[in-house]
């Protein structure tokens, strides 16, 4: 009884701990301080999707296509990829702990979202107008 | 593979082995739990199935460590019998993450080995039950610890030389050698 009971508490814990992390996959984010972006990363007239990257990260060539889609679609859009580990004193005063982490970024190189791993299109869209919203 | 020819794998192989780890892992912790606060003699604790069962995983992880994820057991039956049954991955991954984190699972396990064999009481279903949880985040949840960890190595310029064994670079998502 109690090897079981302790069995399922291991597989609860897990469980949980394993949700939790899945709650900050996909999710948008609002920085907890202002950050401003160098200008070699920021695209003029345009809002950045400033994607961190590293070359051993599987999943940021997954969504790097679809940030590209975005980029070509919207002309307000710009996307620029960077490698954490190239740009590494950037990637670490950003906070960067994993990738793919995707910063939204105001032409004016302000920090305005946060996206944590692969997220659908649609999120990344939603979180861009939510910020022009916002600055309007 | 090295860093001439780079080539990614599928990220599903890594989860198929991650999955059958978690559940040999939960077995030695299951069986374990019993004799886990007795200490014995070290004839009786060398004898005990969690342990031999955690001898078995602790190689197994050190197999994954230096002969890479595609060259491990589980990888080649993921290629050979799983994979002509899926369809096209979404992405491919660089090994080396997945590779790390077999050399992290190996120290955990290798830990609990020793600990056993020193008379740690728990020591066994200690070690087993942490590895558990990283293996089943890897499994059902993508989520690789150990690729984390390399991730941090690597951000300050500690590869393991496993940049050079592998390449950084993903292979396109048609190479025939996934």
């Amino acid at each position: 009884m109690n090897t079981t009971l302790t069995v399922l508490a291991l597989v609860a814990v897990a469980t949980v701990l394993g949700l939790l992390w899945k709650r900050t996959q996909g999710r948008v984010s609002k920085p907890a301080s202002a950050s401003v972006i160098p200008a070699e990363f920021v695209t003029p007239g345009a809002t950045t999707l400033l994607q961190f990257t590293t070359e051993m990260c599987g999943p940021c060539a997954a969504l790097k296509p679809q940030l590209t889609k975005l980029a070509l679609y919207r002309s307000d859009i710009a996307h620029r990829e960077v490698d954490a580990l190239e740009h590494i004193d950037l990637a670490s005063r950003l906070n960067i702990r994993s990738t793919p982490t995707t910063l939204i970024v105001t032409d004016a190189g302000e920090v305005v979202g946060r996206i944590n791993g692969v997220a659908p299109a649609r999120v990344f869209l939603d979180a861009i107008d939510g910020a022009h919203k916002t600055a309007a | 593979m090295n860093a001439q020819t780079p080539s990614g794998i599928d990220p599903r192989g890594p989860r198929f082995g991650a999955t059958i780890t978690s559940v040999l892992l939960l077995i030695v912790v299951a069986t374990g739990l019993d004799s886990a606060g007795t200490v014995g003699t070290l004839a009786e604790r060398v004898g005990q199935f969690p342990f031999l069962l955690l001898v078995v995983i602790t190689v197994l992880f050190g197999w994954g460590a230096v002969a890479g994820v595609s060259r491990h057991p589980y990888g080649v039956a993921f290629k050979k019998f799983v994979r002509p049954r899926l369809s096209a991955p979404e992405f491919l991954e660089s090994p080396a993450g997945p590779t790390f984190a077999q050399a992290v699972g190996f120290i955990v396990a290798a830990t609990g080995v020793v600990l056993h064999l020193a008379g740690v009481p728990f020591g066994l279903v200690g070690a087993a039950s942490a590895a558990f949880i990283a293996a089943f985040l890897n499994a059902f949840f993508g989520y690789c610890l150990g690729c984390e960890i390399y991730l941090t190595f690597a951000k300050r310029g500690i590869t393991f030389g496993l940049d050079k064994r592998f390449g950084g670079t993903v292979a396109p998502e048609t190479d025939p050698h996934i």
